[in-house]
This record gives C-alpha cells, structure tokens and sequence, in this order.
C-alpha cells in the first residue's frame, strides 16, 4: 500500500510539472489590433452655401456633423455628407443676432451651444435651430472675455474665455428666461492660457480639456467643482485647479470621447498628430496610444487641424490649411500570436 | 505483488519521459514556428527595389549635398524610413557590408518587435526599395524568441508609424551597436559656395572616407576606456606628468571657455565633466565639409579638415585636427583645453592617442584602408601624392604604456 501511495503521489507530481513545462508559452499568447486611418471623403467650400469653408469646430450629435464655420453653423448628413442646413443667426422672437466668428460647440439635452469669439455663448434649439437664450452681450467687459470653448452635461456647464479663465454655470439655469449676465457658480483655472481655441470635453464626472499652453490634458472633477465652487469665486487664487501631467513637448488641441476611446490632436515640433487612446487608461492620465499618426495612410500631413469628432468607425476632422473636413475611417487589423 | 509494482515502475518511467517529451522539446515548437518571409541578399536586386551604391566613385556630388536624402546618425547605420504608404528605404551607412541582418518592426498596440525584413547580406553604402509586407497580405512574422505572430494585411502606413531597430549575428555590427552617439551627419556645400578656397568641394570618394572618420571617432568616444579616461583627465595628466619625471604642464583637468589668467582655470565639477562628455554623445546635427586653406575650422553643426586626413591621416589616429575641430562643433573656445591642444595637451592629443591605441589593438570598426584604397583614386583628389597609409604605434603612446594592449571592448 505505501508503494502504491507513492507512487501515485509521484505520478501526480511530475503529470503537473509536464503541463507546467511551455504553459507560460501557451498560456499567454498575445491576440490585440493594429489601428490606423484612412481618408474615406471630404467636405469641401463647393459643399457648403457660400463657396467658403474656414472650420473652427466640429461635433457630431444624432448622425448629424455640425461644424462652426466663421459666421455661421453648418449641419451635414454625417454618413452621406450632404449638407442639411446653415445658420447664420439667432433668431427668438423679435431678437436677431448674427452668429459671428463662431469659436466652438457642444450639444447636449436637445441644445445646441455655440462659443463666439465676439464675447458670446449662443444656445439654440437642437431640432429647429429657434434661438433659446444667449449669455454676453456681446462687450467683452461683460459676461466673457471672447468665448474661446465650451462643454455641456446634465449638471454643468462650462465656457473658456481669454487667460487661464473657465466659468462654470448650472445647466439648469439655461433656458428661455436665463439673462445674458448670468453669473458663474465656480471658476476654473487652466494653468496657462492666452487668446487661444479651447477644446473641452465632459467624460465620466470630469471636465477635460485640451490644455495646450500647460502641454497637458486637464482634469476637473465635478466634486470638486461643486465642494470648491463659492470659494473659487473669491480671487484668482481660489480658482479651481486641475489635475494635469505634463506631456512636453506635446500640447493638447483637442479632445473627444466615445464608449471605448479617447481620440485627440496634439501638435509636438510645428507637427500636428492624431492620437486614439483606451479612454479608460486616458481618465486615469495614462497616455499609452493605439494611434499616434501625423498624416492619414498616403496622404499629406494633417497641417493646421483644429477639432476632430468621431461617429461610429468614422473620425471627422476641421483642416483650415486645405479648407475642407477630411473624413477619417478608422480601420484595424488583427494580431494573433501562435 | 512485486511483478505488478514493476509494472508499474515501467509505466511511470514510460510516462515521465513522454510528459519530458512533451513539455519541452524542440519538436514542440516547429508547429508553433510560421512561415516567414524569405531572407534577401540585397546584393544583386532587381530593378523593381531601385537598388543603387550610394556614394558611388563616379555618382553625382550632388546626391551627397542633398541634405533630405542623405543623411545618419552614428548609432543607426543600417537605416529604414518609411518612404511611402507601403514602402521602406532601406539604406546602409557603412564601407563594408554586413551580414546577415535582421530590421525589426514594432507597432502600436503591440508590445513586441517583430522580424520585416532578413536580409543575408547588405552590401556597402546600399540603398534600396521594399515594399512592407504588411501591406500585400496576411502574413506570419517571426519574433525574438523564434515564435511567429499572424498580422492581418494592412492597408498601409503613415508616417512615423513602425518603429524600425536592427540586429545582426554579424561581427562589424556587433562594433557598430555599441556606438552610443546620436549625431546626425550630413555633408552642407555653402560652405566652398560661400567661401571656396577656404573651403573645398567633396565628392563620394571623400564622403565615403569622411563617414568612416566620423563611426570610428564615435566609436572611439562611446569606448569604456575613453569614458573612464576622460571622466579622470587629472589623473591621466598625472600619470602623463609622472611617466616624464615633470610637473604637470599646464591645466591639471578639464576646464572651460573662460580666458586663463596667471595659471587660473575654470575647471569643471565631475558632474559638468559627466555632461560634457554625453554632448560629445547627443543627437545634434553635424556638417562634414573639407577646408583648402591653413586653418581647418569648426563650430555650430560645422566640422571640417584637411583632403589629407579624410584620404590618409585618420587611418593612422591622426584625428588631433578633426578633434578639435568637432570640440569646437560641441561649444568649446580656445581658451578650454577640451578644443585646444595647448598649455600641456587636451583632448584633441588625448584623443588621437586613444585612438591609435585603438589600432593597435584592433578595437575600432574600421582599421584596413584597403576597403576604401582612396589614395589610388587619384582623378578624384586634389593631390596625386597620396600613399597607403601605414600604421605603427609609437612606444610612447600613453595608453600603450598604462593599458598594455588590454582593454578591447568586450
């Protein structure tokens, strides 16, 4: 009996160390993607109602591409590319004011939001363009100092103006009766910061902003925001910091989000890139990109592009060196380790 | 009883040596191993890869003057860049071949480097066309550990997206890997346009010499001999002092630009030392021309020497010249002694020393002027009086007598 005890336990033992022998091989055996774009279309001035195209922003919202266009707001199919409409004023009642030197967009809860550079932040009806109310009155010693950016969520919103300098509203103050002097809740810093386009995002509870000047991506949690909000409105000082990591020699441009990424412009040497990122590991400010390319396959380098949105597979970028929206297919290929 | 446990003795040592077997021989892998993309000999390609000798005796000067087409850096001479969506140049910077060569590739999203192209042999200076085969097809890729990846076709690349490195089994680049500086070499013809006399036109011939000066100086100032000596100047001029039964003349180390009043210095701390010698190393960029009149000149990206040193001189240590010169291109003045050889020696001595010592013991990628044979290559000099030049270490040499012949790089 003791024999057979031991020679099963043997047994047992060296059946274990056979399998343990290749299972760091066989057991982790690499299968991921290789992401790259495409240029799938383009918008061009022959697509739009005045033979001009001069993109600031983009932003894409119900299968529709809405793009600031100097003074105007453009809305394209965003599949066929066909264009829907142009607005060129806001228009609630008797009140008109021409949409001028349109800076940027965000849309949220049915409301289109447009920054002007002339000290305004327009809102307008999503579904028939009806202007809904504006902030600023267009002095820029008023409400904003210009309107360099701005994003939008249930809760908050927020409207970069010259400097370091971010205001924060309450969405819900946003409606037909809001006054044009609405006054901030809380205010931001952004580190650094001229007279610059702002691009700005709101992802999972923060703010996130395209911060070139501080060559970062910055981080405002809304709790934070809510917990500091009446004592940053107490002098400069008490402004809202944010969370930053610095990625000299890179600036951030832009910066938009969908389920699974995070997809950015950032200009290192004069070079303007495209990068995509797990968004997940981009919130915690882990920049590992799947994406970091500075011209799409076979053609030119990207030059001077300003915003970039995407939909589905398709990435819609603002070029203003060649006046159009170059269309992006984000495609990848498989990699599988035997 | 006894019968049975036998048995099963027998049965446990049948399966013991199948589960070895299994677990851990070579067959094991041959299943796991793909079908990778032939090796190349770039020697004789067809005319579809555009394959050309770059710095070819007779080829045009102007290729060589044309600073986006030709251009290295030290610690990269087997050189691939993306040329198109789905193309690769690939070029070699050096005036002996190598063999049996290995670019990798890495791309994003993928942690490990894999095997684009083998090639079994890349003649000198060659440059040629490969279409990335990534772009063709499906195909399997061999990584380091010998194991293959499939990576689906892929339509094409943008720039800057495959990451290239390069390894060889052969000899020479076992040299060349461990150059650890980055420069970027280039040759500027504004030079002897702006000012001719005082500068001369180059040509291939010339170039290539002047290519193989400038991967044995880096060389020489990567060595661990080199670093060790400079790191300890003082105690090299000691040992200099000691050996002739002198004072030490001059600086007792290194020492700065600032003007040198009765015997004052401004010597540097170790840790300026240590960053000295690392922008002797950093990836600037450096202009190669050749001068025609008394002073040879450097500063900027500019180095530049005689016809004589890039043809002859180099190929017995004398770099004292060029050494200067490129102590000028790091920042330094005449007053420091790491450009000047006066007030007792510097670097430009020191260095010329090293570097015959490193022909002595064969420790630099290049010490044969025959695979060059520039002073035969008369029509293409300015002076026909050229010979082979020969090498002999002079007894004295300072490293000769403190190293011994040791001290090759291992």
């Amino acid at each position: 009996m003791e024999i057979k005890k031991i020679y099963t336990y043997i047994t047992m033992l060296f059946i274990s160390l056979s399998f343990y022998g290749c299972s760091d091989d066989d057991g982790n055996l690499i299968s991921t993607e290789f992401y790259y774009l495409t240029e799938e279309a383009e918008i061009t001035e022959k697509n739009t109602p005045n033979n001009n195209l001069n993109p600031s922003a983009i932003f894409t919202a119900n299968e529709k591409l809405y793009i600031c266009n100097s003074n105007e707001l453009l809305v394209y199919d965003a599949l066929n590319y066909s264009l829907i409409t142009s607005v060129t004023k806001f228009k609630k009642g008797t009140t008109e004011i021409a949409l001028t030197n349109l800076t940027s967009i965000n849309i949220h809860g049915g409301k289109i939001y447009l920054g002007s550079n002339d000290s305004r932040l327009f809102v307008l009806d999503q579904e028939n363009y009806d202007g809904i109310t504006f902030l600023g009155n267009g002095q820029w010693w008023q409400t904003f100092v210009h309107v360099f950016g701005v994003a939008v969520s249930d809760e908050l919103l927020f409207v970069k103006e010259k400097d370091q300098s971010i205001k924060v509203f309450e969405t819900i103050a946003i409606n037909e009766n809001t006054p044009w002097n609405l006054k901030p809740i809380a205010l931001l810093t952004t580190n650094a910061g001229g007279t610059e386009n702002y691009n700005m995002k709101i992802e999972d509870g923060n703010l996130v902003v395209a911060g070139r000047n501080a060559n970062s991506y910055l981080y405002y949690n809304f709790n934070s925001i809510k917990s500091n909000a009446s004592k940053s409105l107490e002098g400069a000082a008490n402004r809202i910091k944010p969370r930053v990591e610095s990625l000299k020699p890179s600036k951030p441009i832009a910066v938009s989000f969908d389920d699974k990424w995070a997809i950015s412009i950032e200009e290192a040497s004069g070079t303007k890139y495209i990068k995509m990122f797990p968004k997940q590991d981009f919130m915690y400010m882990k920049y590992n990109p799947v994406i970091s390319n500075s011209n799409a396959i076979g053609q030119p380098n990207f030059q001077d592009i300003t915003d970039i949105s995407k939909n589905g597979d398709l990435i819609y970028v603002t070029n203003r060196t060649n006046k159009r929206i170059q269309i992006l297919r984000l495609k990848s290929s498989k990699i599988q380790e035997k | 009883m006894k019968q049975k446990i036998a048995k099963k003795i027998k049965l446990l040592a049948l399966l013991l040596s199948t589960a070895f077997l299994y677990s851990c021989s070579e067959d094991d892998y041959s299943y796991e191993k793909g079908t990778f993309i032939p090796a190349i000999d770039a020697t004789n390609l067809p005319a579809s890869f555009k394959p050309i000798t770059m710095f070819a005796d007779d080829e045009d000067p102007k290729f060589m003057y044309d600073k986006s087409d030709r251009w290295f850096r030290v610690n990269q001479l087997v050189q691939a860049v993306i040329k198109s969506k789905n193309e690769v140049q690939i070029s070699l910077y050096s005036p002996v071949g190598l063999s049996d060569v290995k670019v990798y590739a890495k791309i994003p999203n993928y942690e490990k480097r894999f095997v684009l192209y083998h090639f079994s042999y890349i003649p000198a200076f060659h440059r040629s066309i490969h279409t990335i085969p990534l772009t063709e097809g499906t195909h399997d890729y061999e990584l380091e550990n010998g194991n293959a990846v499939t990576i689906e076709q892929i339509e094409g690349f943008a720039n800057g997206s495959i990451e290239f490195s390069v390894e060889s089994s052969d000899p020479l680049f076992q040299k060349l890997k461990k150059i650890k500086s980055q420069h970027l070499v280039q040759f500027h013809d504004q030079y002897h346009i702006n000012e001719y006399g005082k500068f001369l036109p180059m040509n291939p011939v010339l170039a290539k010499e002047a290519i193989t000066l400038m991967i044995n100086f880096s060389y020489a100032l990567s060595h661990p001999l080199y670093y060790e000596t400079f790191m300890n100047f003082d105690r090299f001029k000691r040992e200099q002092a000691e050996r002739a039964g002198t004072e030490v003349i001059g600086a007792k180390d290194w020492h700065g630009n600032n003007a040198d009043a009765n015997g004052e210095y401004d010597y540097f701390t170790k840790q300026q030392i240590e960053k000295i010698y690392w922008d002797w190393l950093d990836s600037r960029t450096v202009y190669m021309a050749m001068v025609g009149g008394d002073a040879a000149l450097g500063g900027g990206p500019l180095s530049s020497v005689w016809e004589s040193t890039y043809v002859s001189s180099h190929w017995h240590g004398g770099v004292s010249v060029w050494s200067h010169e490129y102590g000028h291109h790091i920042g330094f003045g005449h007053s420091s002694n790491l450009a000047n050889g006066g007030e007792g020696g510097g670097q430009q001595e020191m260095m010329a020393q090293f570097m015959q010592y490193l022909i002595h013991i064969q420790d630099l990628p290049f010490t044969d002027p025959e695979i060059l044979k520039t002073w035969t290559k008369t029509q293409y000099l300015n002076s026909k009086n050229y010979s082979k030049p020969i090498f002999k270490i002079n007894q004295n040499n300072p490293f000769l007598l403190k190293y011994k012949g040791e001290g090759t790089w291992k």
